[in-house]
């Protein structure tokens, strides 16, 4: 396996510009001749559907949920990051690349993160254009603030709503090229399997989640949009369908899963309550704009939090990070806030939580401004806690939210496997080792509405396609490979529900894998998930048929997925021994007890090769060039 | 198809001719109990505005009749036409029912209220207007003859079975107008947070003031006939 | 806590549907209803039995995927809440729960408590969008629009498509939904160009797929889980009336079509 990241040469600031006029073109007339499937419809694969259809391609698009506008990409909060510059704080395209490459501890691609930078102003413009209802000034013009991690106000947001508003802006640009005829819109179509023609991605496998039929379907290029894997801790912020399944079946056909270790723990969720819970909720990072995070100073202070005085309180990030305060990245807030928790200092019954406070914030501005402000979080927060935030600090505790992994692609957002090419959350292109807030929603947008449609032309246009039919032996192969599956799935008829096998791998990954990893931790969990995934195949129970619509099967299968890619997640948290980003080994810190990062060592993206279910998959390595930002360690003080 | 008959197929189309045959409606109605506080007036000026109606305008209230006529069919048949969409529209119905919204149950009443409302017109209209039960007294003022209506109104209201008819109409025709006013300002796109209040209140009054006004009447000719 | 659960169990669109009465023994205050019927389903699982098929995703609110009318109740008793985050806690111990799908002509049951909502993604594609290609929009702050104007189209773009309003409209309308769009993008500038067409095309849809007809009872508002006001509705009414009976030719005659 070769990793060529195919970066166009010449000055960082030129590539993308200069690549526009480099790349091949597809001749418009030929254009609907391209069949492309999209799998996926969040924001980058509807913003990818609608305007690769807008070029003239024939597009099928694919989803697993009952309509394109339901994907979790709609559950984003605080806001969209972009360049614009409109407070005139300082901000342009060059300090969004460099804080983007910094925000990721260095582990990300600066040509992409560069790209990204520069489109990030296009997205804005388009989303406006679209009728996306960002929050505005009385003057009529775009408001902005600023978000966790950055010290400019370059965020553009809905309300609370930010996700909801740009996906629905994608889904609508979607339904309007289903509505011409541009796009064959598939939805409850679930993705088993990528088939591959001579060694190109040429089609797919899909089940019909209604019928339980499974369906072929062929096309010049494949593109995966199909999200993140954080459900594979269980409990996270991602919906109850978010899954690997996608990904991982195009990882067992040859795509290489790059930087699987790096995931995101958001520091503002709301704490757990128990163990019946089946998700965890996400409260805005904006949050931290007007919210101040204190535990009490002594360990087992268990007065109500209006009654501790202020000198009692201790305000760890505000101490700690003067110029940041409770601005700091994810990554960090995370970390110190288990650290108070392992310090006794936690707060509420399980001590697993710190106060986020909005009592200063209240006095200040009034009630009604943050009411204005956050109040559907605040009303989210009540509903599920009983606690009205507005008289006492909300608890909030790190959570599980996203996953800087991928499939492995190149600048084009190519695989390993030629004509599969992957976008938004799935890929693991721009954030390195950390995202920093408001930029997942840029990147999606990025690859969708704008990078993959120059990409994608290149691609069709120098490379010679055979015509290719789903009655190719391949198709065959494959659609077999996925009834086995789920033949194999229906037949164990044991007496356990697969969600309990999903709940001890989170449980195993977050105790190991989680906010903080070391050696130990790390190899006892390569040996327990093997033995989950062993009793999983002795014992699941999934009752019904699977001629129907059929839930039990349909999560068995994803928490099947989730049991092998677990441990290579595993296995690459145990091979990178560095503390980079939201990956924090323990043997690896600075005497702060911040991230330390071995350059020396690990300056590359880690790119696994997959080898079969129980063997070790073969590591392959991208070394990482730092041109314009130099290397230097994080600090936030 | 020509977007002129779209339109009036259409369901938000009809919902307006509803709501405009509606308020044509209840426009006249107002006129109607205007005129009928004649009767408090007394014989002569009661029966005058009786012969003026028919006779001396007669050329101008035809057509008029004759478009209430058509409002009122139109609104009939409209009704009958969408409520049964609307069943056909869920065709299998909650094992359970419940309602969240704050308003009344009287707004689901309208298909009901409205049919009993057929059934006083039926009953109504060739009663006083074509006087097709009986054949009213003839009154004599200064040598023109007309129907004595005013004696014709004081001798049916005095039957209670014939005033309770009455009145249990007008009842039904209350919760009709209280919901019905308001829906054909909204059908028509009359809806401002700021005014909003103020059009259920109107609403309402003006449900109040015709339906209060045509039962005073009829309690007060049912006593009067007494006499 | 115990509850009696009665979950409609339906075996696919045709099939006559029927009441289950199931057991929910040892629930927690803190279970949201969907996580309390997890376990019951997780318990029907261990016993070999088939799950009770219902739709989720989010599960904070925002998808709209999620759609139960619990106690003849859309999305169940509380006010501006998803069926997600509804908590066990609202209802009283021993109480006796009914489970129902959206019921609708234009929401065919799939199965048990699964309803297919696809004629929304039909009302959006007939025109429910802002024909915008990628890259040949002018900068964003070109063009200013009012904060009260972004603000209500706000209230509007909040809908997130879970189809409340038709399951619990007595008429199974879907007026809310379509109006929620329509005065959406009505209310921005960029939304201009397309008013009246989008207008004309979308409402021609929603009657085209069988939806029932307003009668202006409010409960579409009072069962919408982003409390969207009927206002939307009676603005749409004035922007159908006036785009199909004096808009310009054009769009009246593609309106036709559509």
């Amino acid at each position: 396996m070769i990793l060529d990241s195919k970066i166009p040469p010449g000055a960082m600031a030129d590539k993308w510009t200069d690549y526009g006029f480099n790349m091949k073109l597809v001749n418009p007339a030929n254009k609907r001749k391209h069949k492309v499937i999209v799998v996926g419809t969040g924001l980058a694969g509807a913003s990818a559907a609608a305007s690769l259809a807008e070029k003239g391609y024939n597009v099928h698009a694919f989803t697993f949920q009952d309509s394109p506008r339901r994907a979790h990409s709609i559950a984003a909060q605080g806001g969209i990051n972009a360049a614009k510059n409109y407070p005139g704080d300082g901000d342009s395209i060059h300090r969004l690349f460099y804080d983007t490459v910094k925000g990721g501890d260095f582990r990300a691609r600066e040509a992409n993160v560069h790209r990204l930078a520069e489109i990030s102003l296009k997205i804005i413009d388009h989303c406006v254009a679209l009728g996306v209802p960002f929050a505005r000034e009385y003057g009529g013009l775009l408001d902005n603030r600023s978000f966790g991690g950055a010290q400019v106000s370059r965020t553009f947001y809905a309300r609370g709503q930010t996700g909801q508003q740009l996906l629905l802006g994608a889904y609508q640009s979607l339904m309007r090229q289903v509505g011409e005829g541009q796009v064959k819109l598939h939805t409850r179509r679930e993705m088993l399997d990528v088939v591959l023609v001579d060694g190109v991605a040429r089609g797919i496998i899909v089940r019909d989640l209604v019928t339980g039929r499974l369906e072929r379907h062929e096309a010049d290029a494949v593109i995966l949009a199909t999200g993140g894997y954080g459900r594979v801790f269980y409990l996270s912020t991602n919906a109850a369908g978010c899954n690997v399944t996608a990904a991982w079946r195009a990882h067992k056909r040859g795509a290489a899963f790059a930087n699987p270790c790096f995931t995101q723990i958001h520091p503002t969720c709301v704490p757990v309550a128990g163990d019946h819970q089946s998700k965890l909720t996400l409260m805005s990072e904006s949050l931290r704009n007007d919210g101040r995070v204190w535990v009490p100073r002594t360990a087992g202070d268990k007065r109500p939090p209006h009654d501790i005085p202020e000198a009692e309180r201790f305000y760890f990030l505000e101490e700690k990070y003067p110029s940041f305060g409770n601005l700091v990245p994810r990554d960090v807030a995370s970390r110190n806030a288990k650290q108070v928790c392992d310090a006794g200092l936690g707060v509420g019954e399980s001590g697993l939580s710190v106060y986020l406070d909005f009592s200063d914030a209240i006095k200040r501005l009034g009630e009604g401004k943050i009411r204005e402000k956050y109040g559907n979080l605040f009303h989210m927060y009540d509903k599920i806690t009983d606690e009205n935030p507005y008289q006492v600090p909300m608890r909030i505790y790190p959570a599980v939210h996203y996953t800087m992994g991928g499939l492995w692609v190149d600048y084009n957002l190519m695989s390993t496997i030629p004509g599969l090419h992957v976008l938004g959350e799935a890929n693991f292109s721009d954030h390195g080792a950390n995202r920093l807030g408001a930029s997942a929603l840029m990147q999606g947008l990025a690859d969708g509405y704008f990078v993959i449609s120059q990409t994608l032309g290149h691609y069709l246009a120098s490379t010679s396609l055979p015509k290719v039919t789903t009655d190719h032996a391949a198709f065959a192969e494959a659609e077999h490979d996925a009834k086995a599956h789920i033949d194999r799935l229906l037949a164990v008829k044991g007496n356990v529900p697969a969600v309990e096998f999903h709940r001890r791998l989170g449980k195993v990954l977050w105790e190991h894998c989680g906010m903080a990893r070391n050696e130990a931790g790390l190899k006892l969990a390569l040996q327990e998930i093997p033995k989950i995934r062993a009793d999983f195949w002795n014992n699941v129970s999934v009752t019904g048929a699977g001629g129907d619509l059929n839930i039990a099967l349909e999560e068995a299968g994803r928490v099947a997925d989730f049991l092998e890619f677990g441990e290579l997640m595993v296995r690459d948290a145990l091979t990178r021994k560095e503390s980079c980003g939201g990956h924090f080994r323990e043997e690896s810190q600075t005497p702060e007890n911040e991230a330390l990062r071995d350059d020396e060592n690990f300056c590359h993206v880690a790119a696994w090769e997959f080898t079969g279910v129980d063997s070790e998959p073969i590591l392959h390595k991208e070394p990482l060039a730092f041109e314009e930002v130099h290397l230097t360690q994080r600090s936030y003080k | 198809m020509n977007p002129i008959a779209a339109y009036f197929r259409s369901s938000i189309g009809r919902k307006q001719l509803m709501g405009l045959s509606g308020i044509y409606l209840y426009i006249f109605l107002l006129i109607h109990l205007v005129g009928n506080i004649g009767l408090l007036m007394g014989p002569e000026h009661f029966n005058q505005y009786g012969y003026l109606l028919t006779h001396t305008l007669r050329e101008i209230i035809i057509p008029i009749e004759f478009s209430l006529l058509a409002a009122f069919l139109l609104h009939l048949g409209l009704g009958f036409k969408l409520a049964a969409e609307n069943r056909a529209a869920r065709p299998e119905r909650y094992a359970v029912k419940a309602s969240k919204a704050r308003s009344g149950a009287y707004r689901g009443w309208m298909m009901l209220t409205g049919s009993w409302l057929l059934l006083f017109v039926i009953v109504h209209m060739p009663h006083f207007r074509f006087g097709a039960y009986r054949v009213a007294p003839i009154a004599n003022y200064d040598g023109l003859e007309m129907n004595d209506l005013y004696a014709e109104a004081l001798r049916s209201f005095a039957n209670p079975w014939f005033t309770g008819f009455y009145l249990l109409s007008f009842a039904l025709l209350f919760t009709h107008l209280a919901h019905g006013v308001q829906s054909s300002l909204q059908s028509l796109g009359v809806n401002h947070p700021r005014y909003n209040t103020g059009f259920r209140r109107f609403s309402w009054a003006y449900a109040v003031v015709i339906c209060g006004g045509f039962a005073a009447l009829a309690v007060w000719a049912h006593f009067q006939g007494k006499i | 806590m115990n509850f009696k659960l009665r979950l409609w169990r339906q075996k696919d669109r045709t099939s006559p549907g029927s009441f289950q009465e199931v057991e929910a023994h040892g629930i927690s205050p803190d279970m949201s209803f969907l996580e309390m019927l997890d376990e019951v389903n997780n318990d029907m699982i261990r016993a070999g039995s088939e799950p009770v098929a219902f739709e989720s995703d989010c599960r904070e609110g925002i998808c709209g995927t999620c759609s139960l009318v619990v106690e003849g109740l859309p999305h169940g008793p509380d006010k501006g809440t998803t069926v997600c985050q509804l908590f066990m806690r609202r209802f009283l111990d021993g109480q006796t729960i009914s489970v129902e799908p959206w019921r609708a002509k234009a929401f065919p049951i799939l199965k048990d408590l699964v309803a297919d909502r696809a004629a929304f993604d039909d009302i959006i594609a007939a025109g429910g969008f802002i024909s915008a290609k990628t890259g040949s929009a002018p900068d964003a702050n070109g063009l200013p629009v009012p904060k009260k104007d972004a603000d209500t189209a706000m209230d509007a773009a909040a809908c997130i498509g879970c189809g409340a309003c038709v399951a619990a409209c007595p008429n199974a309308s879907a007026m809310l939904f379509v109006a929620a769009k329509v005065s959406h993008l009505g209310h921005l500038p960029q939304g201009q160009p397309e008013r009246e067409r989008r207008v004309v095309r979308m409402v021609s849809k929603m009657d085209e797929a069988g939806f029932g007809n307003c009668s202006n009872r409010y409960e579409c508002e009072a069962a919408c889980p982003k409390e969207i006001s009927v206002e939307h509705i009676a603005r749409m009414n004035r922007d159908y009336g006036v785009s199909s009976l004096f808009g310009s030719e054009r769009v009246r005659a593609e309106g036709g079509a559509g």
